[in-house]
């Protein structure tokens, strides 16, 4: 499939964050009420031009959100509140402004502990309990509860098939605090050591404390405009450069990858995932992107993804990463503002500010050196490249 | 707590004639009528060949240790008292691949491509879950496959 036609037909133009901490008792509406306030600003827009909203989290519908926001929307959606929809909600939103239907979307997820504590049901989220099992392959009745016990399976699965030792997955925590540490906006910046790391307490086993991501209060908020639009705005637009949509099928397992997660057949046991549409539609191949952010509720989903993407041939990404390669200064800075695991979990909302803000260059500390072409990555084939003006 | 209850499965329509047999200590899945192809998770159709004709057919209860893990903190009360418990991937030979737990070996002793039996657990008279125990002597008749 070839898509080259809409390659940067999109722009983000507006990037907002509120505070970001655990157990703020805020509500998420308030959160994102000043996300959307710091993005409006950062773009240069007047409220009255935002007509297209698409919000993340539930809790905050998508016709009671405009009231509140004081805005008039002309199209609007609502996606179910997980992070996996993040990447593409700022798909749809560039393919609505260049299909003209709105001019400039605001993108928006927020996150507060308060609705978390209400909807859990007797530890863990209530979603494992649902007829048929959890969405992302809980079975609580055999004790698979944490949506982190998926990424456990596949990375124990992963070690097996390549000889490696799991500890060694600690590398991408330590780096990503380490990223952290440069970020004022990150709830966890003390470095830690390989040390620290596997000292650490096992929650699910291989998986340690280090490898789950912050639980944490939070809002994000982006503002999409069509190319030929975006130039207008107060700083230079970052385009949406190439995108590649939500992947699904009899291969497909959240947190995990080929041969690896739960329910997986032998129909099609060794084939592997090829993500290559959201460089043939940037014009791109792996090694020219300067920085990548990764969703990462859990440190495997790094490793999967730099396979995934091509970054590194199958089996190689946990050695790959050894000696510092994705800490700041690294050959390919990953997660440069702390990640989930460190900055905080904002449902990969926060991974796509950190592209748009490295991708213009206005990162302070932590930028990365000559940042121009960032990506997104998401473990379901989800990837955006943006592309700094 | 002691008088908590475990976590249940909702039984669902199409998980019905599964944990029905279950309860008479047979494993059983749906096998297509068309293409033979075992379907797991239970749906409408089969994603092979879309057929709507499938039976229950008996599955052998054998399989390999596809993965495992050691879950060190509990998530719902039921588990406080049987920290560290595992939770293991289970590769039928049949096909498919079923989320479980391993009984009979330590969990310092799984290991991955076991070859494991399964084995029912009665929890209430309506529940019975099928848990898998190493086979053979000592569990020791790895599947090279793995």
């Amino acid at each position: 499939m070839r898509v080259q036609h809409l390659r940067a037909m999109a722009a983000v133009v507006g990037v907002g964050k509120s505070v970001i901490g655990r157990n703020l008792e805020v509500d998420a509406l308030t959160l994102m009420s000043h996300a959307f306030k710091a993005a409006l600003e950062d773009s240069g827009l007047k409220k009255e031009e935002v007509d297209g909203l698409i919000v993340n989290t539930g809790g905050a519908e998508c016709d009671r959100l405009p009231q509140l926001l004081g805005i008039d929307v002309q199209w609007s959606s609502q996606t179910w509140s997980h992070g996996r929809m993040s990447g593409i909600i700022l798909e749809w939103a560039a393919m609505v402004v260049h299909a003209g239907l709105a001019r400039n979307v605001l993108c928006i997820a927020g996150y507060s502990s308060h609705a978390v504590r209400t909807r859990t049901v007797r530890g863990g989220s209530g979603e494992a309990y649902r007829a048929g099992g959890g969405p992302h392959w809980e079975a609580p009745e055999y004790g698979i509860i944490h949506p982190g016990t998926l990424p456990a399976l596949a990375f124990q699965r992963y070690c097996h098939l390549y000889g490696y030792k799991p500890e060694l997955l600690g590398a991408v925590p330590v780096a990503q605090r380490k990223h952290a540490s440069l970020n004022p906006d990150a709830v966890y910046r003390q470095r830690i050591t390989l040390d620290d790391y596997k000292k650490a307490r096992f929650v699910v086993e291989p998986l340690r404390l280090y490898d789950f991501a912050v639980v944490n209060d939070g809002a994000v908020a982006l503002i999409v405009s069509s190319a030929d639009r975006a130039g207008a705005c107060r700083k230079p637009p970052v385009y949406l450069s190439g995108m590649q949509g939500m992947q699904g099928g009899k291969e497909w397992v959240i947190f995990s990858r080929s041969n690896m997660g739960v329910a997986q057949q032998s129909l099609s046991r060794d084939a592997r995932r090829v993500n290559r549409a959201v460089y043939e539609m940037a014009g791109v191949e792996p090694k020219d992107i300067d920085v990548v952010e990764i969703y990462d509720s859990f440190s495997p989903e790094v490793i999967f993804d730099l396979e995934d993407f091509g970054f590194c041939p199958p089996g190689e990404a946990l050695g790959w990463i050894q000696g510092g390669r994705i800490e700041p200064g690294g050959d390919l800075p990953v997660n440069t503002h702390g990640g989930h695991l460190s900055e905080g979990m904002l449902g990969g909302f926060n991974h796509l500010a950190e592209a748009v803000r490295q991708a213009r260059g206005e990162c302070g500390e932590r930028q990365a050196p000559n940042a121009r072409l960032v990506q997104y990555t998401l473990g379901p084939g989800v990837s955006i490249i943006f592309r700094g003006g | 707590m002691t008088n908590e209850q475990p976590p249940l499965p909702s039984i669902t329509p199409l998980y019905e004639p599964y944990y029905r047999y279950t309860r008479q200590h047979e494993l059983r899945m749906q096998r297509c009528r068309d293409c033979g192809h075992v379907r797991y998770p239970f749906a409408a159709l089969c994603p092979v060949c879309h057929s709507e004709g499938a039976e229950w057919s008996r599955m052998s209860g054998r399989g390999a240790v596809a993965s495992f893990a050691i879950c060190h903190q509990a998530f719902h009360p039921w588990f406080q008292s049987r920290l560290p418990y595992n939770v293991a991937l289970v590769d039928l030979e049949e096909g498919p691949r079923v989320p479980t737990n391993i009984v009979g070996v330590r969990n310092e002793d799984i290991r991955i491509g076991m070859s494991v039996e399964a084995e029912f657990e009665d929890v209430t008279d309506e529940i019975t879950l099928v848990k898998f125990r190493p086979r053979g002597p000592g569990g020791k008749q790895d599947n090279p496959a793995h």
